[in-house]
């Protein structure tokens, strides 16, 4: 029974590219069969982790704690990060740096050991090169790939593997209305 | 046509394989009108901070890489953040793949894989011998910009924290079933190793029935996304592009979503070329546009 309804999304897509109808995406479907070489971006997957900019966008995952502050950041525990070098393009860290919360960077940096973020969140007239760089270093070439998000609310652990962090929750806090059926 | 991400290194046996919604995702997003429109809401004119581009439900991440790989044709500018979330860790994996490569051969210069053309073919007077120095320096701006931040495990949004989405995309599980997987618990989200055959294939045929089944009338995971979408989109400049199936009531869609009031629209786009096969598919696109909508961001320099 699985196995037939697995194959319903994809059936009635047969369908439509058995009909013979030449459009871009049949040609897309029929292009991305073939296969090119692998390359060094591959290993480069494999040592891929999380950047540490994405903890400005992301917070606890369990619904009742969107609305304390607390939940956010999330705090990093028994953390192992990496550095990768990525190519420094100032004005991107500049356009950036509105979209940070700099209350809750300062707490990350803390916590991952960057001693360089400073209190107050620097304006055009004080961003100078190696602040930027800093930042930049902090936000994008810092990667986390093994270790916890904790949530300052509800104590909820978020484990990270391999750079991969899992949100999913446990029966009693998700909310998800299938769980239930 | 922009090429289509490589996802050669993606095992479909538990992760959606790329097939015609997905490429009228593709399509729709880099159609010309689409993309102009796109360009004009992302003007770096009105807002300067990068984009933050989020897919739920990557799957292979065609769809993230592509937006990830193009994004000066598709948005009219290079720096962008992406982001992508499944409840299926190979999904995870694999995405992360799928838009390195795509981000990778984009500033190389590789043609993708049409193979139909390579934009050599269009530069007359490049003698071929030398074109891939060439290209590499036309597409060096491609990646030096372009961030990939991480893929997550989870159930759609749910750690993104509020008003923070410039671009949303979703390829629901949009088939009715008669009832719904569960998600999976946390602990599923880790390898194991020790599974027997019959094992495996039930967990293979569990990952992919999060893929297409969609219970009542294909909508029960995208309604939890829609109702989502107030919240964790930048209520100035954000939008959501949905695919949807003609079962799932795409006018009807369209209608609840305009009657969410505070300047919400909904359009339905790709209706037209797609009327082939059993089923109609089309994608929708919402956002804000009532006044304030797509003028400077609620953040401020400073």
């Amino acid at each position: 029974m699985s196995l037939q309804k697995v194959l319903g999304k994809t059936m009635q897509l047969d369908d439509r590219k058995s009909s013979g109808e030449k459009t871009d995406r049949l040609r897309r479907s029929i292009d991305s069969a073939t296969t090119i070489p692998n390359r060094e971006v591959d290993d480069l997957c494999e040592a891929f982790v999380m950047r540490v900019i994405t903890i400005n966008f992301i917070t606890c995952a369990v619904k009742a704690c969107k609305a304390s502050a607390s939940s956010f950041p999330l705090h990093f525990q028994d953390v192992e990060v990496e550095q990768q070098e990525v190519h420094f393009e100032p004005a991107f860290i500049q356009n950036l740096l509105p979209r940070i919360d700099w209350t809750g960077l300062r707490t990350t940096a803390i916590e991952l050991g960057f001693p360089t973020v400073p209190d107050i969140k620097p304006n055009n007239d004080t961003l100078d090169e190696p602040m930027l760089r800093d930042l930049h270093r902090l936000l994008l070439e810092t990667q986390v790939v093994e270790g916890k998000l904790v949530c300052g609310n509800c104590g909820h652990e978020y484990s990270i593997k391999d750079g991969i962090a899992n949100f999913l929750l446990p029966d009693h806090l998700g909310s998800s209305p299938s769980l239930e059926t | 046509m922009i090429p289509t991400p490589s996802t050669s290194h993606v095992s479909f046996d538990r992760i959606y394989e790329p097939a015609e919604d997905s490429f009228l995702l593709l399509d729709t997003i880099s159609s010309e009108e689409e993309s102009a429109w796109l360009c004009r809401r992302f003007s770096k004119e009105i807002d300067q901070s990068p984009l933050f581009i989020v897919e739920a439900g990557t799957g292979s991440g065609v769809v993230l890489a592509f937006a990830a790989a193009n994004p000066k044709e598709i948005f009219g500018r290079s720096d962008v953040l992406t982001l992508g979330t499944d409840v299926n860790r190979d999904a995870c994996k694999a995405t992360r793949q799928t838009v390195l490569r795509a981000v990778d051969d984009k500033r190389m210069g590789y043609p993708g894989e049409d193979g139909l053309f390579s934009r050599l073919d269009l530069m007359p007077g490049v003698d071929p011998g030398e074109s891939g120095s060439v290209l590499e320096v036309e597409n060096a701006e491609t990646g030096k910009e372009t961030h990939f931040l991480a893929s997550m495990t989870t159930d759609l949004c749910a750690p993104l924290r509020a008003r923070n989405v410039d671009v949303l995309f979703f390829n629901p599980p949009y088939v009715p079933t008669p009832d719904m997987p569960p998600l999976p618990p946390p602990s599923t989200a880790d390898e194991s190793s020790s599974m027997s055959k019959w094992e495996k294939f039930e967990r293979d045929s569990y990952l992919l029935s999060l893929t297409y089944a969609g219970g009542l009338d294909g909508m029960e995971t995208t309604n939890r996304l829609l109702d989502a979408i107030p919240e964790v989109l930048n209520p100035w400049r954000g939008v959501a592009y949905v695919l949807l199936c003609g079962q799932n009531k795409p006018e009807m869609v369209k209608e609840r979503i305009c009657d969410w009031g505070g300047g919400w629209t909904a359009e339905i786009l790709g209706a037209d070329n797609m009327q082939a096969g059993w089923e109609r598919l089309v994608v929708l696109r919402i956002c804000r546009d009532g006044p304030g909508a797509a003028s400077p961001s609620t953040v401020t320099k400073g």
